[in-house]
């Protein structure tokens, strides 16, 4: 297909401006931003983005919602230029639309809901090296270009082809900072377990985006409590609060994203992945008397605890799978808690090429 | 400017999806069967407790579900309802998530050919509004009341249903052309004033938005 028709199917823009600031200002006043400049996403620019990928650029990958408008390979890369990424990028951006747009992770949720949760996106298997991703450290911060641009990417779609701007089809009541952008990898390396895509049967060797619809991350600092079991019981002492979806939206995920110095801790005292989450499963639990005296009681979505115990520690999640467990992050104690949504499950797809 | 320079457009397109007429609504109410859809919200129990009381005062019989969360579809309910009742009411959407699957409930519904009385607090029928556009029926009505409602005394979400109540049966009643005119032409804001409803003596916490 030659350069010329690879975009022809991508509507243009009214806008004629070809000065950059002008541009922006023109992207800006039609809400078609976060907020930050754009790369502004010339036919010349989207035909780099898609040399990037082999996907034909009018193949849909599905309904968006809550516009539930067409997401084609082609607006996709569109929103990719507009967050800076470069063309190799595009295969990671589009497996995790993909992913979002699978109903069990309920995007229609996501994107327009009150509470402050967007897609936060990990990179897993050989793609992590090939594109330079940051899993070390300040993963979660600035600085790494596919990390920053992917992720961004990502929030670009939820705002222009879902039609998620701030108090229209994004309620967020205070929204949080990873909106801009929240993707990291993963440390295959420093994890002392199975990846996180392997958990969920990929090949070592296959890539692979896992998104989680997540608050920000909590710190989980413990640099004291000298054992696995001690690192864990601060993690899940993190997590069992009553402010979160999960305390009541109780049948969703947890995802524990630990720094390999505190994994390699756990580790250390013979701890398999499994028992890890047996044991976070039974410790991120808040008491039945604090959700009743906070009124979540009733609301609780799944009860397998005994309701006859008014003693009972209730579940924040139905079964120890359910808390997500992986390794990223740089040298230092320290592991980053993130609640969910709640009414949302995590989605796995490979990247292609 | 040269061909290479045009701006491309980030935006989806709707493609060929289509556009539904609302369903037929009913001649009246008495003798007819009305489900009434709770999404778990709080107090939207209490909003449809009122409601029901008004509804069998008219004459009409009531049948009450309750979806398990408000952040999802009502699943089953839909057929069953749909299969059961005469109408529906749905209540309702006062936050995002929550208007959003109530709004596509109701949209499944109309579907299925019943009408929906669909319920939003103020602050929520524009994005309720924008969302039974995206699925084909921008005409859906969406009755109004005050917002916010889940963190209110009961005697006062009470008061709210009372004072509804006339929007509620028109939404199931009225005539769909005027229905979806009324969605289309009005600004999305409650006609409601909260004081209307303070017969009971309550107290509003804050201004109404």
């Amino acid at each position: 297909m030659s350069a010329a028709t690879l975009t022809s199917q991508i509507e243009m823009l009214d806008i004629v401006a070809d000065d950059f600031e002008e541009i922006n200002d023109a992207f800006y006043a039609r809400g078609m931003t976060d907020g930050l400049p754009i790369v502004p996403p010339t036919r010349a620019r989207v035909e780099r983005m898609l040399s990037g990928s082999k996907r034909t650029v009018d193949e849909v990958l599905g309904l968006f919602p809550p516009s539930f408008d067409e997401a084609t390979v082609g607006a996709v890369a569109v929103n990719a230029v507009m967050a800076g990424c470069r063309p190799e990028y595009l295969p990671v951006v589009l497996a995790a639309v993909e992913a979002m747009l699978e109903p069990e992770f309920n995007l229609y949720g996501i994107n327009a809901t009150t509470h402050p949760v967007t897609p936060l996106l990990v990179v897993s298997g050989p793609v992590v090296g090939r594109l330079g991703l940051n899993f070390g450290y300040n993963c979660f911060g600035q600085g790494n270009r596919g990390n920053a641009t992917i992720g961004r990417a990502v929030r670009l779609t939820m705002i222009n082809i879902g039609r998620g701007r701030p108090g229209e089809g994004d309620r967020a009541t205070h929204g949080h900072p990873g909106k801009f952008s929240y993707c990291i990898a993963e440390d295959a390396v420093g994890n002392p377990w199975e990846p996180l895509h392997m958990q969920r049967g990929f090949a070592a060797d296959e890539s692979a985006v896992t998104v989680f619809g997540a608050e920000a991350p909590h710190e989980v600092n413990d640099h004291s409590s000298g054992s696995g079991a001690g690192v864990l019981d601060v993690i899940a002492s993190t997590f069992a609060t009553l402010g979160s979806n999960n305390a009541y939206f109780n049948n969703g995920e947890l995802c524990a994203v630990m720094a390999p110095e505190h994994a390699e801790r756990v580790a250390r005292d013979g701890w398999s992945l499994a028992e890890v989450q047996a044991y976070l499963f039974n410790a991120c639990r808040n008491s039945a008397a604090s959700l009743r005296a906070s009124g979540k009681y009733e609301k609780l979505v799944q009860r397998r605890f005994n309701e006859k115990d008014a003693d009972a520690m209730v579940p924040m999640v139905a079964r120890p799978e359910d808390i997500c467990v992986f390794v990223a992050g740089g040298a230092g104690q320290h592991t980053m808690a993130i609640p969910s949504f709640g009414m949302t499950r995590s989605v796995t797809r490979r990247v292609g090429d | 400017m040269s061909t290479d320079q045009q701006l491309l457009s980030p935006l989806g397109s709707r493609g060929d999806r289509p556009i539904y007429p609302l369903a037929p609504r009913i001649a009246g109410i008495e003798g007819r069967r009305i489900g009434l859809l709770d999404n778990s919200k709080h107090n939207a129990s209490i909003f449809l407790d009122e409601i029901e009381r008004l509804l069998r005062a008219a004459g009409a019989e009531t049948v009450r579900r309750r979806k398990p969360s408000a952040a999802a579809s009502a699943g089953a309910y839909l057929d069953e309802l749909a299969e059961s009742c005469d109408a529906i009411v749905n209540a309702y959407g006062d936050c995002g998530s929550c208007t959003s699957w109530c709004v596509h409930d109701s949209v499944d519904i109309e579907r299925r050919n019943r009408p929906v009385a669909t319920i939003n607090t103020s602050e929520f029928a524009s994005l309720g509004r924008f969302e039974a556009g995206a699925l084909g029926i921008a005409g859906l009505p969406i009755v109004q009341i005050p917002h916010p409602v889940g963190s209110l005394p009961g005697e006062v979400v009470r008061g709210y249903a009372k004072v509804a109540f006339g929007d509620v049966i028109e939404a199931i009643t009225g005539d769909p052309g005027k229905l979806a005119a009324e969605q289309a032409t009005t600004p999305a804001v409650c006609s409601i004033d909260p004081a209307d409803a303070m017969s009971c003596g309550c107290d509003l916490p804050g201004p109404a938005r």
